[in-house]
């Protein structure tokens, strides 16, 4: 009895092991888009992947393993903006280190600013429909809103993007 | 990429974005393993101990002699007492000895007992020091900062739109107020004050019991300490390339004792190449995976790791060719001189110690 529970156990940790390495990446970029710093977007991916682990029972379940893992993390992503905790330590005066951005080629770093400057659920948004490919639709049902609600955060989020990644450019080529 | 002006251009861009240089990864297979099947325990925990507790009081009720007697689960106990408020200083820090890995715009002075776990990061978001109430960042937390000069903090907003400003005893003999915006859900205080030099501070504290919230956030902003200071490192560095920039550097280590710590410290080498190295105790429970794991990625090369002194030190990169120019890891790893594991051996100790 011992003995199949562990195999069981075993297995479900190989099983899991094995969903990790194949798409830890994938989850990393897409966090990385929504809170623009790699370090906290694998802390976001680690969260997500120690709820699905404790979720495995459900996630085996699913149909769509790659969507509901997308769904937790967008989930954590929004959650944790939502804490009081870390609204403060985004505002709080850090000042900005240039030399940490190094690695940054110019429109890259255009975008991950612009983008670092949208509401949240208008940056998942923009995120899920541009990034991920995923339909108004789609989108909706992980963010639990409106069709029509995904489609005006979009909406103005790329018209932010459009305002704020332009100036930007053509302010520096002025300087 | 020359702007956003169509859907196009975003998915480009996004792409592009997704694809720029990372840090390696730091996401562990095993440590999610570990963290839920200790969710999935307490879950279980909690919901026999719900049965139980159901149980118990029908089986009371019944009896008619209700338990009155277990005491509810008080607020932590007073803080350890100040160690007094100091300009760090004075004493050689062996850690230096090298380039300065590590160094904090502002320290606690103090910290409440409830507090075993601080945390020095510097990135791209800048300088930030927390303590926190477990040994991950958990648990009870308070974050210090300091505003660039010149720089007014707007108060806090309440959902309506209302500032948030009430007026809190001074610190330090300076104007004070707490604009922590009140909600049920919201157990974060936020104490601002001004300093002599005319910026304004802040401590920030999350998870800290009700009837302490105002008086421990208060004590903490009172001792903070402001000003460059280095970090005491388990290890230092010497003879690197120039080349080599350090863009980041995170270190989690405990109040006091040898409780385990971290240290991650991140490399630039082009604007495409970084690398990571970590140092953790040997025995730690974040010590780096090296056994890959059938069908699993992110296993550390057991080659790029140096055992040293009770320190295992490794270097992780998606990119060997970033170590090209110092021969490798191995040659990379040689740069390092441990200080030692237990943490009160790494310099002058912090002043929130004991």
């Amino acid at each position: 009895m011992a003995r199949t529970a562990g195999s069981a156990r075993h297995a479900r940790d190989a099983e899991f092991t094995a969903y990790v390495a194949s798409r830890a990446g994938w989850l990393r970029k897409v966090a990385y888009l929504l809170c623009g710093d790699w370090h906290r977007a694998d802390d976001l991916v680690q969260e997500s992947m120690t709820k699905l682990y404790a979720n495995w029972s459900r996630f085996g379940r699913v149909e769509n393993r790659d969507g509901y893992a997308r769904r937790v993390l967008v989930n954590t992503y929004l959650a944790e903006q939502r804490s009081p905790w870390w609204r403060r330590m985004r505002t709080v005066g850090f000042e900005l280190d240039t030399d940490a951005v190094v690695a940054d080629l110019d429109a890259s770093l255009d975008l991950r600013q612009a983008l670092a400057s949208l509401p949240p659920r208008q940056r998942a948004a923009v995120v899920l429909r541009y990034y991920c490919d995923m339909t108004v639709e789609q989108t909706a049902e992980v963010l639990g809103c409106s069709a029509g609600n995904v489609k005006s955060q979009t909406s103005r989020g790329l018209e932010a993007l459009r305002r704020r990644v332009v100036p930007a450019r053509a302010g520096r080529a002025e300087a | 990429m020359s702007g956003i002006r169509s859907e196009q251009e975003l998915v480009v861009g996004l792409a592009a974005l997704a694809e720029s240089a990372a840090p390696p990864s730091t996401v562990d297979a095993g440590a999610a393993v570990r963290r839920g099947r200790g969710r999935v325990v307490r879950r279980r925990m909690s919901v026999w101990g719900a049965a139980a507790a159901v149980l118990l009081v029908c089986s009371s009720v019944v009896a008619g002699v209700g338990d009155r007697s277990a005491a509810p689960v008080g607020p932590a106990g007073p803080g350890r007492p100040s160690p007094g408020v100091g300009t760090p200083g004075g004493e050689e820090d062996p850690a230096a000895n090298g380039v300065p890995l590590l160094s904090a715009q502002m320290e606690f002075g103090w910290l409440p007992e409830s507090v075993h776990a601080v945390r020095y990061s510097y990135g791209a978001n800048g300088y930030l020091v927390q303590a926190s109430g477990d040994a991950e960042g958990g648990g009870v937390r308070f974050a210090l900062s300091v505003y660039p000069v010149g720089v007014v903090p707007p108060p806090e907003r309440r959902s309506d739109g209302t500032e948030v400003k009430v007026a809190a005893p001074p610190v330090n003999d300076q104007v004070a107020y707490w604009t922590s915006a009140e909600s049920a859900a919201d157990d974060t205080t936020v104490l601002r004050w001004l300093m002599v030099d005319g910026r304004w501070a802040e401590v920030v504290s999350s998870s800290v019991p009700k009837g302490q919230r105002e008086a421990l956030t208060h004590e903490v902003a009172e001792k903070a300490l402001f000003g460059p200071m280095k970090v005491p490192l388990p290890v230092r560095l010497s003879g690197a390339p120039a080349a080599y920039a350090l863009v980041g550097a995170d270190l989690l280590r405990p109040v006091s004792g040898k409780g385990d710590w971290t240290l991650r410290l991140t490399f630039s080498v082009s604007p495409t190449q970084s690398f990571s190295t970590t140092a953790v105790p040997m025995g730690s429970n974040w010590l780096p995976r090296m056994q890959a794991v059938p069908g699993a990625a992110g296993a550390t090369d057991p080659a790029a790791c140096k055992e040293q002194d009770g320190l295992m030190l490794c270097v992780q990169t998606s990119d060997p060719g970033a170590l090209a120019a110092v021969g490798g890891a191995s040659s990379w790893l040689s740069h390092f001189t441990v200080v030692g594991a237990d943490p009160a051996s790494w310099g002058k100790p912090p002043i929130w110690a004991p």
